[in-house]
């Protein structure tokens, strides 16, 4: 593969310089377009100091500058970092201090918070403003209204496939997030594959529900673009009422469909898919955690016309590494949908615990090699060699421990039956249970905290629950906690569910009975307690 | 009915609000899953029904323009159970 990816877009911008690129709320930018503000970027960045190899921090909304600023950062031979606005100051300055951004592109809302984050660094990055009106206190090295003077014609590169093209946080269970390396040849590759089986077009009209730091929102920018197609960003504000998501969708005659199963379940549950809805639509895909089989007999029924896919893989092997197209609606309700068999170059196995293969329908630990495995965790040799091993089978390849349990079925199809750690997903986003407890242990006044999911039937995965004790003469009621939490992590880990004991309740071991906490929860909920 | 529905974020949705102009989209207390436990409590323990068409994205913004909502969606309710 020696491609880089936006060489992928660039070749779109030749071809196709007038079509339509991204379209956002109203707002439009032609591929040409695109690729030229993308050339005065990598050039501002350049000028302000970037060089090879840089991280660019993205601290913006998804909007067409967030776009324009990730293809700039890749033209500057740097690497970005996509970031979650809302996310608590100090998580940002930890995500900033750890790649060592040279440089943060912001806009919007987070600026007002920008000078607390940076204020505690050592070496703090230079700020670029992708907006308009700078405002006060943000002492940008440039702005977007600096851009039009730059030439606007193609670059040279020095990177190679082999280069970063993104750093990806996730959830870690220590407390510090983990930042996933992503190189150009991993995405490329993967890309070739989706564009190909999935028979991208130029016209085709493709939806970015996921986040920026997801890196299931990659597939959506570099197959869309690559491909001469038209990305449809959907903010959160766009999906936040079903009727408006659907009314979106028609309007904008999507021909793709991809997101997480929580926001279809939703859909699904206010029944606000007509039948034969969306008739401009080819391909429905969803990613990231199961797809509850009711709303997915649901989605099936109402859209005769549409392929249904079902994409697996975690962030450490790039965006997906298995895939599995439904060849019928679900006979029934319980049947388990297959996470399939590998995409092209990639590679599925299950291992026991000496990392031997398992019989056809046994359990074990499911292992991903091939072109999409990260070269590991950024600056974390560590974390790196516990998940990333040799490959016994391939000498020089290495192997990825998913942490899924899963099993293979004669026909080969592949099958995941839960985690083998305390890792959840809610709502898509890839959770450590223990890194929200840690955030609890620097709250003063609590005297024992336990963090456990429970599976309360809702639709979007997991619910974060915590039960506390205080210490003696501490009053602090779970409205005064939240708000100390909320501070540390991102909202999405908050817990939702909230129980005050004068004591944790023990195991026979002396350890908190975590078993026991999901029965309490469940009662309050009337749920189903979950295994994690 | 808007002492009920702070009453709701703060009970059932464990998501307290301050107060009923709170900006529910700023203050994070309400996101999608939020929104669908609420809509559940309004039916459940004051008996309304929002019709899912009725929803846009200021008429849930703050506690005062869901209780106006719940409002309107009380009375026809009413009229047809005198009727």
């Amino acid at each position: 593969m020696n491609r880089l990816l936006q060489q992928m877009v660039s070749a779109q911008a030749r071809q196709r310089p007038q079509a339509p690129a991204i379209v956002l709320q109203g707002q439009r930018i032609c591929f040409e377009e695109l690729d030229s503000l993308s050339n005065q970027l990598a050039r501002a960045l350049k000028q302000a100091g970037c060089e090879r190899g840089d991280r660019v921090a993205i601290l913006m909304p998804k909007s067409i500058p967030a776009i324009a600023a990730i293809l700039g950062t890749l033209k500057a031979d740097c690497a970005y970092v996509p970031m979650d606005a809302s996310s608590p100051s100090a998580r940002l300055e930890v995500m900033i201090r750890t790649c060592e951004a040279r440089c943060v592109l912001t806009m919007g809302a987070a600026a007002a918070r920008l000078p607390a984050v940076l204020a505690n660094l050592e070496k703090p990055p230079f700020v670029g403003w992708m907006g308009p009106n700078e405002p006060q206190g943000v002492a940008a090295a440039f702005g977007w209204q600096d851009l039009p003077a730059l030439p606007s014609g193609p670059i040279d590169y020095r990177n190679s496939p082999q280069d970063l093209a993104h750093i990806l946080f996730t959830s870690g269970s220590t407390g510090v997030p983990k930042g996933v390396m992503i190189t150009h040849a991993n995405v490329s590759h993967y890309v070739d594959w989706c564009t190909n089986y999935f028979d991208y077009r130029p016209g085709d009209r493709i939806s970015g529900h996921p986040p920026l730091i997801f890196d299931l929102s990659t597939m959506d920018i570099y197959a869309t673009l690559s491909a001469g197609a038209t990305l449809y960003p959907v903010t959160p504000e766009m999906s936040l009422l079903p009727n408006k998501l659907a009314d979106f969708i028609r309007e904008a005659e999507l021909t793709q469909w991809f997101s997480v199963p929580s926001l279809l379940n939703y859909m699904a549950r206010f029944d606000v898919i007509r039948q034969d809805d969306f008739p401009a639509m080819k391909r429905l895909l969803w990613c990231g955690e199961p797809f509850p089989v009711p709303a997915l007999i649901h989605w099936m029924r109402k859209l005769p016309h549409v392929q249904f896919t079902n994409l697996y893989g975690p962030t450490e092997a790039t965006i997906a590494s298995s895939y599995y197209t439904m060849p019928r609606v679900p006979a029934s309700e319980t049947e388990l949908t297959p996470i399939g068999v590998a995409c092209a170059g990639e590679d599925l196995r299950v291992l026991d615990e000496s990392r031997n293969p398992v019989a056809v329908g046994e359990i074990g630990e499911l292992y991903i090699g091939g072109a999409g495995l990260s070269p590991g965790y950024w600056r974390d040799p560590e974390k790196t060699a516990a998940v990333f091993f040799p490959d016994p089978l391939n000498p020089g390849q290495r192997i990825y421990k998913t942490g899924d349990l899963a099993s293979v079925d004669a026909n080969g199809l592949f099958y995941v039956h839960g985690r083998t750690d305390s890792q959840i997903k809610s709502r898509g986003y890839r959770i450590e249970l223990g890194e929200i407890e840690r955030a609890f242990n620097a709250v003063a006044g609590l005297k024992e905290c336990a963090v456990v999911a429970v599976d309360t039937g809702g639709f979007e995965g997991a619910t974060i629950c915590c039960a506390y004790s205080l210490k003696d003469g501490v009053e602090l009621d779970s409205r005064q906690l939240r708000s100390r939490v909320a501070e540390l992590i991102p909202s999405y880990m908050v817990p939702a569910l909230w129980l005050q004991l004068p004591a944790l309740p023990q195991n026979a071991n002396g350890k908190i009975d975590r078993p026991n906490l999901r029965t309490q929860f469940q009662a309050m909920k009337g749920g189903v307690a979950s295994t994690s | 009915m808007i002492e009920q529905i702070l009453k709701i974020f703060t009970e059932k949705l464990s998501r307290p609000v301050s107060s009923p102009e709170e900006d529910l989209f700023e203050s994070g207390a309400l996101d999608s899953m939020v929104l669908v436990e609420l809509l559940l409590e309004l039916e459940q323990s004051l008996g309304v029904t929002i019709p899912i068409a009725d929803l846009d994205i200021d008429s849930v913004r703050t506690v005062r323009s869901i209780a106006e909502l719940a409002e309107a969606a009380t009375k026809p309710v009413a009229e047809n159970v005198a009727g």
